[in-house]
Order: C-alpha cells, then sequence, then structure tokens
C-alpha cells in the first residue's frame, strides 16, 4: 500500500483511495477507541466520526505518520465522547457496567483451535485488562494502550495525544505503575504464566 | 530491597524497557541495574505488565467504517491556495480585489455621466467648423449658434424682429436649427415679408422674389438641401436655412446623398425659373422643419467620444466578473474542506 499515494488521492476527494486507508487502520483505531471508550458501542461511534473527521481534515495532514495523526483525531474523539458521558454520567455509566461483564457478549474472540478452558482464562484476561484500564486517567489511559497494546513509539504517541515527549514518558511510567498494582489483583483469576511474579 | 525508586528512575526504566533510552543512556542505566536489585526488580514487573497489556487481543469489528461514496463521493478538492501552500488568509485576497475592482467600476459609472454632455456638444461643432468655412464662413457662426439652446435663440428671434411676433410664436415650437433660421432670415428685406412666412430661411435669398419665397420654404423645410445649394454654386448668399444642419450632416453622415437633387432645386428657386407653386401651402413648410430638425441633435450626442470610456468600462466589467467568479470559487472551494 502506498500510503502517500493514498493520503493525496483521498485529499484530492477519491474516496475509495481513503476507505483504502480506513481499511488499513481502522482495526486499530476501533482497538484504541474501545479501550479509551471502554464499550463497543461507544468505541464503534468514536471511531466512525474519527474517520470522517479525518477525511474532511486531510488537506491539513502535513505529512510526517498518518499513523500518530489518525489517532490523535481517535483519542481526541474519545476525550469528547467521554466529557459528554460525565455531564450526564448515570446512563452512561450504567452502559459502561453491562457491558465490563462480559468482555465479548457475542462471542465473537472465539477461536476454533483453543478448548473452552482456554478461552475462558483469556477472556477474564481481556477483561482484567480492559478493567484497569479503565481505572487510570483518561490521559494515562490513552498512553498506555498506544504504548502497550498497539506498539506506538513514544514520539509517535506523543503526536497522537498532542503532548510533549517527556510528558509521555511519565504518564506511560504512572500508567505502568497501577496497571502493574491493579493485574496483580486479578492474580488467582490468571493463568500461571499471566501472574506478575514481581517483588514490587 | 534497597532505596526506593523514585519517579526519575521508574522514567528512565520504563524508557529503558521500551527502547527509548540513547546508547549512553542505556550502558549508564544498565550500569545501575547491575548495582541495584530494587531496579532489577521493577524492571522485571513492569516488563511482565508490559507482556500482559501486549497479549490484549484485537478487538473484533462491528463493522467496516469505510465511508459512503455517495454520501462523501464529491468532497471539494483541495483549494488552489492549499495546493500553493499559501496561508488560509490568501483566500480572502480575490475577496477584496473584486471589491475594489467594483468600487473602481461605481466610481466610473457615478462620474462618467456628467462629462459627455460638454464633450458631445462641442466636439463636432469643432470638427466641422474649418470645413463648413470654406464653402460658406457664416455657416460656422450658424452651426455655432444651432448648438445653443433654444430659449435664447427665440430671444434673440424676438429682438430683431418684432414685427414677426407671429413667427417667432412658430419659431418658438420649432427646434434649435429652425430659430436659427429665422434669426438669419431677419434681414431688412424680410420685414416686409408676412410674419408667419418669417421662418422660412428662403427668403434670406436676396433675388428672390415672393413666388420664390414658397420654394425657399421647402428648401427651409429641408435643411440639408440648402447645404447642397451652397455648395453647387447657384446660391451665392450664405442661406440661414443650413445652419442647422451642418452638425447634422456633419454627424449623421447621411445627408450628402440627398443633397444634390434638393441643391438643384434651390438653384432653380434662386434663379426665379420655377415661379410655378411658388404659392405651395407654407403650413406643411413648418411642419417638416420639426422632424429635420429634431433628428440632428441625436446622432451628435451619440457619437465617438464615449468610446474610450465605454470600452474603460467594459474592461473593468469584465474584470470585475472575472475575478469575482475566481474569488467566490476560490472561497467556497476552501470552506467546503
Amino acid at each position: 500500500m502506498d500510503e502517500a499515494a493514498l493520503i493525496t488521492q483521498a485529499a484530492d476527494g477519491d474516496v475509495n483511495a481513503y476507505n483504502t486507508l480506513v481499511l488499513h487502520y481502522q482495526q486499530m483505531a476501533y482497538g484504541v477507541a474501545y479501550r479509551i471508550m471502554g464499550d463497543s458501542d461507544s468505541a464503534a461511534d468514536a471511531t466512525q466520526e474519527a474517520f470522517i473527521s479525518a477525511y474532511r481534515a486531510l488537506s491539513r495532514f502535513r505529512g510526517g505518520s498518518f499513523k500518530a495523526w489518525l489517532m490523535r483525531i481517535v483519542t481526541n474523539q474519545c476525550y469528547d465522547e467521554l466529557r459528554r458521558r460525565k455531564r450526564r454520567p448515570k446512563a452512561s455509566l450504567d452502559a459502561l457496567y453491562v457491558e465490563d461483564e462480559s468482555p465479548d457478549p457475542d462471542g465473537s474472540f472465539i477461536t476454533h483451535t483453543e478448548n473452552p478452558e482456554a478461552y475462558a482464562q483469556r477472556m477474564d484476561l481481556q477483561a482484567a485488562i480492559l478493567d484497569c484500564l479503565q481505572d487510570l486517567p483518561e490521559d494515562q489511559r490513552a498512553v498506555a494502550v498506544l504504548c502497550d497494546v498497539e506498539g506506538f513509539s513514544y514520539e509517535e504517541i506523543a503526536e497522537s495525544v498532542d503532548a510533549a515527549l517527556g510528558t509521555v514518558k511519565s504518564r506511560l511510567s504512572r500508567a505502568r505503575s497501577k496497571l502493574r498494582d491493579c493485574l496483580q489483583g486479578f492474580t488467582e483469576l490468571l493463568p500461571a504464566e499471566y501472574r506478575l511474579t514481581g517483588e514490587g | 530491597m534497597s532505596t526506593p525508586l523514585n519517579e526519575r528512575d521508574l522514567i528512565e526504566l520504563n524508557a529503558y524497557l521500551d527502547g527509548e533510552l540513547s546508547a549512553d543512556e542505556r550502558a549508564a542505566f544498565e550500569r545501575r541495574l547491575e548495582a541495584s536489585p530494587a531496579l532489577r526488580a521493577e524492571l522485571a514487573s513492569f516488563r511482565q505488565t508490559k507482556a500482559l497489556l501486549g497479549m490484549a487481543d484485537p478487538v473484533p469489528l462491528p463493522r467496516n467504517f469505510t465511508l459512503d461514496p455517495a454520501v462523501y463521493g464529491a468532497p471539494a478538492p483541495r483549494s488552489l491556495w492549499e495546493r500553493l501552500g499559501l496561508p488560509p488568509v490568501a483566500v480572502y485576497v480575490p475577496a477584496v480585489a473584486a471589491l475594489v475592482a467594483a468600487l473602481v467600476c461605481v466610481g466610473v459609472l457615478v462620474l462618467s455621466p456628467k462629462s459627455p454632455p460638454l464633450q458631445v456638444a462641442e466636439e463636432p461643432s469643432m470638427m466641422q467648423a474649418p470645413v463648413e468655412e470654406q464653402a460658406a464662413p457664416t455657416e460656422a457662426a450658424a452651426a455655432e449658434m444651432a448648438e445653443m439652446p433654444s430659449p435664447p435663440a427665440d430671444e434673440e428671434a424676438a429682438g430683431a424682429e418684432p414685427e414677426t411676433f407671429g413667427a417667432q410664436e412658430e419659431a418658438a415650437e420649432a427646434p434649435e436649427g429652425e430659430a436659427m433660421t429665422e434669426e438669419e432670415a431677419a434681414p431688412p428685406e424680410a420685414a416686409d415679408a408676412v410674419a408667419e412666412e418669417a421662418e422660412e430661411a428662403g427668403e434670406a435669398a436676396p433675388a428672390a422674389e415672393e413666388p420664390a419665397q414658397a420654394e425657399a420654404i421647402e428648401s427651409a423645410a429641408v435643411p440639408t438641401s440648402t447645404l447642397g445649394a451652397g455648395v453647387g454654386g447657384a446660391v451665392q448668399t450664405p442661406l440661414p436655412a443650413p445652419t442647422g444642419t451642418p452638425a447634422a450632416a456633419g454627424a449623421g453622415g447621411v445627408e450628402p446623398t440627398a443633397a444634390p437633387s434638393e441643391a438643384e432645386r434651390a438653384a432653380e428657386v434662386d434663379n426665379g425659373e420655377n415661379v410655378a407653386g411658388a404659392e405651395a401651402p407654407t403650413a406643411p413648410a413648418a411642419q417638416p422643419a420639426q422632424p429635420t430638425a429634431a433628428p440632428t441633435p441625436a446622432p451628435a450626442a451619440t457619437s465617438p467620444l464615449p468610446l474610450t470610456l465605454t470600452a474603460l468600462i467594459v474592461v473593468v466589467a469584465v474584470l470585475v466578473v472575472i475575478v469575482v467568479v475566481l474569488g467566490v470559487g476560490l472561497l467556497f472551494a476552501g470552506k467546503r474542506r
């Protein structure tokens, strides 16, 4: 995929070229939105709005990492939705609570090669990760997701969250400390290979 | 465990874990790791946390997030300014240029009506005077008089011919050309003429007797013929009638074709050859005189002068249209983004 050419064509109004970019990045965008938002409906809405906003703003893309630029739009869209959610907390928190009870309500995480026990363990881990991420402040949550889940570099994270490199390092350090402590609370629920063994 | 780690140590530890330290920083941190079991323990726990987070499964997509070409198929292409890398404010340059051009155009249109009438009235006489002087010196003066408004002519006519007061009333109704005719036709000989015949310029012909006056009336009725008569040489005496015509002849350029035949008739009248028909009714003579004199100012008023002005207005208008269309187009192209 010639990303630069697709971006140029999309900026000139070629929706098909833009859709090629969407298909390439939608998994990452939705994953980030899902782990920031905590539920699939809100994540889907934020992802769709982010892709629409990005399409309209393509002419302002000045080069660099398109992935980071796109994730910045996604995270901003998520922050906007979270702020709206805070203004009407009851309904949104209820929805989030129901969603958190089952990270895979429709069984879409199931693979045909694993047995039910392995599937259950994996689901426990997914639930623990999502739960611990939701306990983080929003700014630390986004940094942790981008770094440890999506594998972004510090520079890409800084661009994605519109923060300085030092701020990213600081947020990531704090986020990991909290995540470590949170995940240790799920130790008994996790299989042996997932249990944290550090003295800290 | 040794001394607790501070935040700076944890930041450096996570940067080391993520491979974000420079070679020198990495070497220095590894030396610290060897000397600090607590640092190693922290590093292990963070590494495990990072590994756990890395086990997060890709979230199944509820649907594709592609855009519908039917809805988003025709977005505005990047505007010219964006393609050129100009700042957004440059989009307003065409609009400002269009505004300035429109103001200039309006200014020209507002100011132009004041000057043309003066120039229109003067130019024909300036150009014609030398030409007319060769044939009939008095025509130049007559032409100038013809250019004057009719009310003053009426006053002069009234002063010159107090006895022909009835004729003056008719002259007052007549256009400028005929008023001049009256003025010139007021020599002492004409004082004997009946007042109602005073407007007939043909009376000015000294050699003509009463019978000839009737024909002279006809010549006055068609002023251009008298100009032709002057050219024919049959009439040596400058005829008053043509005074109003030079402007028309010069401007219209139509009269010369009709002039020869009527000039002959005028010459015949002057020679007294055509006495018959001298009793031709005079009333019709006055009426035709009006229509002939009336058209004369019209062509002169629309002539050449406004050409430059018109060209300027057209050019400015075209430029305004181009600039406005361009500016509006670019503005819309920029705003649709």
